[in-house]
């Protein structure tokens, strides 16, 4: 159903890749062999229900399966577990067929019991699952037959099938936790790769010998035995791996712009980029002076200057954000340049600033989130485009639980974070900015915005709820939620012997399934 | 039984020896005896002249970025080139230094006026006292160093004075164990004891008896001790739990700059000099205080 | 006499070790924000599920009862499971003190390696312009940042000559050699300033010990240079050594944060760091005890060594 297209710019570019590596080339994959994946973030929990952290999350696709997957080029949603699926007409009842060739790591194979104990696994409040508020519009889960099951929900849900396609809401076997023993260590899922040994600072996943995925030539998947994640924390270190051929390729934080512009020249490595569904955003408290003032909010939406932003900290490899993510095409992203407020203009917000009675400027805080590496320089960029508008900005770093402590709490003037993206307008967009959202720390409230996505996520997919998000893109872009920065551009480095893995906008893992190593 | 350990010929576990009563000889005696000290003097006062006039001799607003210029190599229009956000790095490196000597001075300060009050008091006070508070500083001083730092940051959140806090917090029982030492020697010397027996004040005995010979030691500690905090400032800000940027600490710089090596060495290399430099400097001055003072050479040394 | 003495200091460990775990245990609850919000992240903000992860927790109850019930697992033996991973603390701690005892052991090595013959060398040379040149070498091995060194070193060797592997730390039973070789460049890291300080100490030494009679004696009796320098100085001149080396090594075994950091040495420095960052009370607690046991007891080893080195040193 969702259309979503890629822009062609957004497919994986290859920055420089070897001639050496084109030739050497061959056709066919070759099968075996380990691929070493370097990474800087600690992987913390294996729960796919449960886990949080980015680290976690990104690896949970090579060992569990979600209903649908999103392809990782097109972003288009694709049948995964479910073979095919079919909605009533009053957008209540979701019938999905399962594949029968699918089976967990102990052999047995993935029913509709299955998926009705994993949706009423992560409904459960004693399961404490983050992902249970995005499963809330479920109403029950129906085991029609053996490999038939439907989803019944309380209101029509438009963006539902999208949430399905998530590695975190995984389908696991009935009584998951008594075969597994702690989730949060052990695994047992349907994907490519099953656990093997979870390290001091390293997490071995081995092929999962009867998984059902087969490439054009109809080889079995995955082409790899295993798969090593390295935990380097320091990217500098982390680079030098690659380079020294320690690791086959380096992915996720602390890859970036820096690592592609430092690696372009090693012959034997190839670097990959993509543009982020997640995007970096300055959030506002609503409700503390002197932001609770729409004049200043705006004065600090008219100060920043997005293109510079990205020359310096994206070395211009990014795209000034709006409220819709520039790759979601068949939502119509408006480009930022033609949004209100998006244009720098720092006479006009030090007339704004003057009018909500601070002819001298304001003085805000601003808390950068510690684990994304790039948004310490973008909070020190933001702090220099204010100063000349009359906002004084003062950068307080915190640890990561501190941060999070207050984030929950709204206990902030304005941090720096990164939001990840959500391939359906609504889920991208209504748990942070409408007055109920789950992530609504912001404070936030407006009943413009308020009944536009009340509307979007009643509406049935189509032109009428493409015009709704048009809509709400103006009014967010007016009323400053908080404020979009940018879609960076995602980096994978990997040798030059590493074939077929394509990084996603999703940060998907999954691609290394089709990975194989060229020997 | 544990006094009878401290007699015995093993030296204080913190390599601390126990000083004997020289008075500090006056600066021009230091100087012609000793080339080194003459150096590191002439380094630190350098330093911190250079750390003094920032405002006036800095080419560039401190925290000025020029998005053109990024990673400018050193030249004409930036004496030492550019960082990452194209500012310059001699300003950054002659505030730093304001920085990096303002903390290592401050959390000095802190652990040596704590430290040695509560030395002093331990020695002179014998008994419970003593055992009291040095217990206590063995405890601080068996705590993971970096940890309790880190702890103390994360309590009171990142900045200059908690950076302070932290580096002074974690030397304090460095300088309680120095100042206990010639104490507890001064307390057994037959004028003290006279001058105890007359009636004087504690107190009084202390500034007149104690302090003057209490003061050596830890003088040329002190200058040890500056130059590791120079060393740990840039650790904490290296974690990320240092001086908050924009402004420059010499730590931060090296630390910000090290993930960009590979395209411009400067923003690594010139702060990671200044920062040599400075700690240079003390340990010039602090190794010959003790080549003069201490006739035995028995150097101290801590970690951080 | 001896057995008693040891016994003695091994008691004292338990009240400096109690004394600790209360310390870290508040320093842990005056830190904004629990293990329960880093659990439930930032996508689960439910305040009921919140409070029903605290109670999972225990973290609901007050804190003498938290520390009262921890005290208890403890001194039946077990030290808990990590809050964030449910993992065996007594595993993570078993997967993450080798690399941190190997780290602390081959950098002290490194050290002692470097530091005697170039100590040995300044304090008994009579040329004035090696000793300058070694003294000034060791201030500058003192002055150097770890992690600028460690950053240093791996784009050198590793990036550019590729004479060492990144990180490449297999177990030292199974490929001794290449396990030798990985670590290398952090032990080195670490070795720099501790040689440096090491060496100097040395060198004062000597030169103290140059001066006492029995020295004089020894020369007079017309013994080569080298042997009067191995027999007579070198021994009497290694209790201040190891006095220092005993220091190293209690705070080298409290793992290395930043080398640990910057060489992706999942040790028990980066262990700590991550349960503070992520408030894993337990980690951190067994974290600091272990360490600050493991410095305790050095200091004790180190005192006992006095003993061999130097008979007139006698505890009672």
């Amino acid at each position: 159903m969702n259309r979503v297209r890629v822009l062609a710019l957004c497919s994986t570019v290859l920055l420089v890749a070897g001639l050496a590596a084109v030739q050497a080339q061959p056709a066919s994959p070759q099968r075996g062999g380990t691929i070493r994946v370097g990474i800087t973030q600690e992987i913390l929990n294996l729960d796919p229900h449960v886990a949080t952290a980015f680290s976690s999350v990104q690896v949970m696709d090579l060992i569990y399966e979600s209903l649908l997957r999103l392809n990782p080029k097109t972003l288009e949603l694709e049948p995964n577990l479910a073979t095919s699926w079919s909605v009533s007409r009053d957008g209540l009842e979701y019938t999905f067929n399962l594949r029968r060739d699918a089976t967990f790591h102990d052999g047995t194979s993935v029913d509709a019991s299955d998926v009705k104990y994993t949706i009423d696994r992560i409904l459960d409040p004693a399961t404490r699952s983050p992902q249970a508020s995005f499963l809330e519009p479920v109403r029950e889960v129906t085991i029609v037959n053996p490999f038939t099951v439907r989803v019944t929900l309380k209101r029509p849900f438009a963006p539902f099938l999208s949430l399905l396609a998530r590695p975190t809401r995984g389908i696991v076997p009935v009584n998951f936790e008594l075969k597994v023993g702690d989730p949060r260590v052990k695994t047992l899922g349907s994907g490519p790769f099953q656990l093997a040994e979870f390290g001091p600072g390293s997490v071995r996943f081995v092929r999962h010998d009867r998984y059902w995925g087969r490439d054009a030539q109809g080889n079995r998947l995955p082409y790899a035995d295993a798969v090593v994640y390295r935990v380097i924390p320091d990217p500098a270190t982390l680079r030098a791996a690659v380079r020294a051929g320690e690791v086959d390729m380096i992915i996720g934080f602390g890859v970036d712009i820096t690592a592609a512009r430092t690696l372009a020249n090693v012959p034997e490595l190839k670097i990959m980029s993509v543009p982020d569904l997640s995007y970096s955003l300055l959030g506002v408290q609503h409700e503390r002076p002197p932001l609770n003032d729409a004049r200043v909010k705006q004065a600090l939406a008219l100060a920043i200057d997005r293109d510079q932003l990205i020359q310096v900290v994206y070395s211009g490899r990014a795209t000034a954000a709006g409220p819709i993510p520039p790759t979601l095409e068949e939502w119509r992203p408006v480009a930022a340049a033609r949004l209100p407020n998006y244009r720098r203009d720092a006479a006009r917000a030090r007339q704004l600033l003057a009018q909500a009675g601070h002819p001298n400027g304001v003085s805000i805080k601003m808390m950068p989130i510690p684990t994304v590496p790039e948004v310490v320089q973008i909070a020190q960029v933001l702090k220099e485009q204010l100063a000349p508008a009359g906002v004084n900005v003062e950068i307080e770093q915190v640890d990561f639980a501190t941060f999070l402590s207050r984030w929950r709490g709204s206990q902030f003037d304005t941090f720096v974070s990164l939001n990840s993206g959500e391939i359906d307008p609504d889920v991208h967009l209504y748990r942070h900015i409408h007055s109920t959202g789950s992530t609504n720390v912001f404070k936030f409230k407006d009943t413009a915005v308020d009944q536009l996505l009340d509307q979007g996520r009643s509406t049935p997919d189509g032109a009428r709820r493409q015009q709704i998000y048009g809509q709400l893109q103006q009014q967010i872009a007016e009323k400053v939620p908080f404020l979009f920065l940018a879609y960076a551009d995602l980096f994978a480095v990997a040798r030059a012997n590493v074939n077929g893995f394509t990084p996603g906008s999703t940060r998907s893992m999954r691609p290394l399934m089709e990975t194989w190593l060229a020997r | 039984m544990s006094s009878s350990i401290q007699e015995s010929a093993t030296p204080d576990r913190t390599g601390v020896a126990e000083l004997p009563s020289t008075r500090p000889r006056s600066l021009v005696a230091i100087a012609r005896r000793s080339p080194k000290a003459v150096t590191g003097i002439l380094v630190l006062v350098g330093i911190a002249v250079v750390a003094v006039l920032a405002p006036r001799l800095a080419p560039y607003p401190v925290t000025e970025m020029h998005a053109v210029d990024r990673f400018a190599s050193p030249g004409a229009a930036y004496l030492l080139g550019t960082d990452f956000f194209g500012r310059d790095l001699f300003s950054r490196i002659l505030f730093g230094y304001r920085t990096s000597l303002l903390v290592a001075a401050l959390s000095v300060a802190f652990a040596l006026v704590i430290g040695s009050a509560l030395g002093v008091v331990a020695g002179f006070s014998g008994g419970t006292v003593d055992t009291a508070v040095m217990r206590t500083m063995d405890i601080l001083f068996a705590f993971p160093v970096l940890l309790l730092a880190i702890t103390i940051v994360v309590i009171f959140g990142a900045g200059t004075l908690t950076t302070v806090l932290a580096i002074g917090i974690v030397y304090v029982p460095i300088f309680a164990r120095i100042a206990r030492g010639p104490t507890l020697v001064v307390r057994e010397q037959a004028y003290v004891e006279a001058a105890r027996a007359l009636g004087q004040r504690p107190l009084r005995i202390i500034r007149r008896h104690v302090l003057p010979n209490v003061s050596t030691p830890i003088f040329v500690q002190a200058t040890i001790n500056l130059a590791t905090a120079i060393l740990f400032e840039s650790a904490l800000s290296f974690l990320g739990l240092g001086t908050q940027p924009p402004y420059p600490s010499l730590g931060l710089m090296v630390s910000e700059g090290r993930n960009y090596l590979e395209l411009s060495p400067w923003p690594t290399v010139f702060p990671g000099l200044a920062i040599v430099l400075a700690v240079l400097g003390f340990n010039l001055v602090g190794d010959a205080l003790q080549e003069i003072l201490d006739p035995r050479l028995r150097p101290t040394w801590s970690s951080s | 006499m001896m057995q008693r003495y040891v016994v003695q200091r091994l008691i004292l460990l338990i009240p400096v070790l109690f004394v600790i775990s209360v310390l870290v245990f508040s320093l842990m609850h005056l830190i904004p924000g629990d293990p329960a919000q880093v659990i439930l992240g930032f996508e689960n903000t439910d305040p009921l599920q919140l409070a029903a992860v605290r109670r999972d927790l225990g973290l609901d109850r007050p804190v003498y009862v938290q520390y009262g019930r921890w005290l208890g697992r403890v001194l039946s033996g077990n030290l808990g499971t990590s809050v964030r991973t449910g993992r065996p603390i007594g595993t993570l701690m078993g997967e993450a003190l080798p690399f941190t005892l190997e780290l602390a052991v081959y950098a002290i090595a490194l050290a002692v390696l470097i530091a005697i013959p170039v100590g040995t060398l300044a304090g008994t040379t009579s040329s004035r312009l090696a000793d300058g040149a070694m003294q000034t070498l060791t201030l500058l091995g003192l002055s150097l940042p770890a992690f600028w060194v460690g950053a240093m070193l791996i784009l050198l060797f590793s990036v550019h000559l590729r004479w060492f592997p990144v990180l490449t730390y297999p177990g030292l039973a199974e490929a001794p050699l290449a396990n030798l070789r990985g670590f290398f460049l952090p032990a080195l890291t670490l070795a720099v300033p501790n040689a440096a300080a090491i060496a100097r100490m040395v060198r004062a030494s000597l030169v103290a010990v140059r001066r006492e009679e029995y020295v004089k004696v020894a020369r007079a009796k017309g013994l080569s240079e080298p042997v009067v320098v191995r027999r007579h100085m070198l021994k009497n001149a290694l209790i201040p050594v190891v006095t220092l080396v005993g220091i190293v090594a209690g705070y080298l075994l409290g793992g290395s944060i930043v080398v640990e950091q910057v060489f992706a040495i999942p040790g028990v420095g980066r262990m700590g760091l991550q349960a503070i960052v992520q408030r894993d009370y337990p980690v951190l607690q067994a974290v600091v005890l272990i360490v600050t046991a493991l410095f305790v007891l050095v200091n004790l080893l180190v005192d006992l060594f006095y003993v061999f080195l130097d008979p007139r040193i006698r505890y009672a």
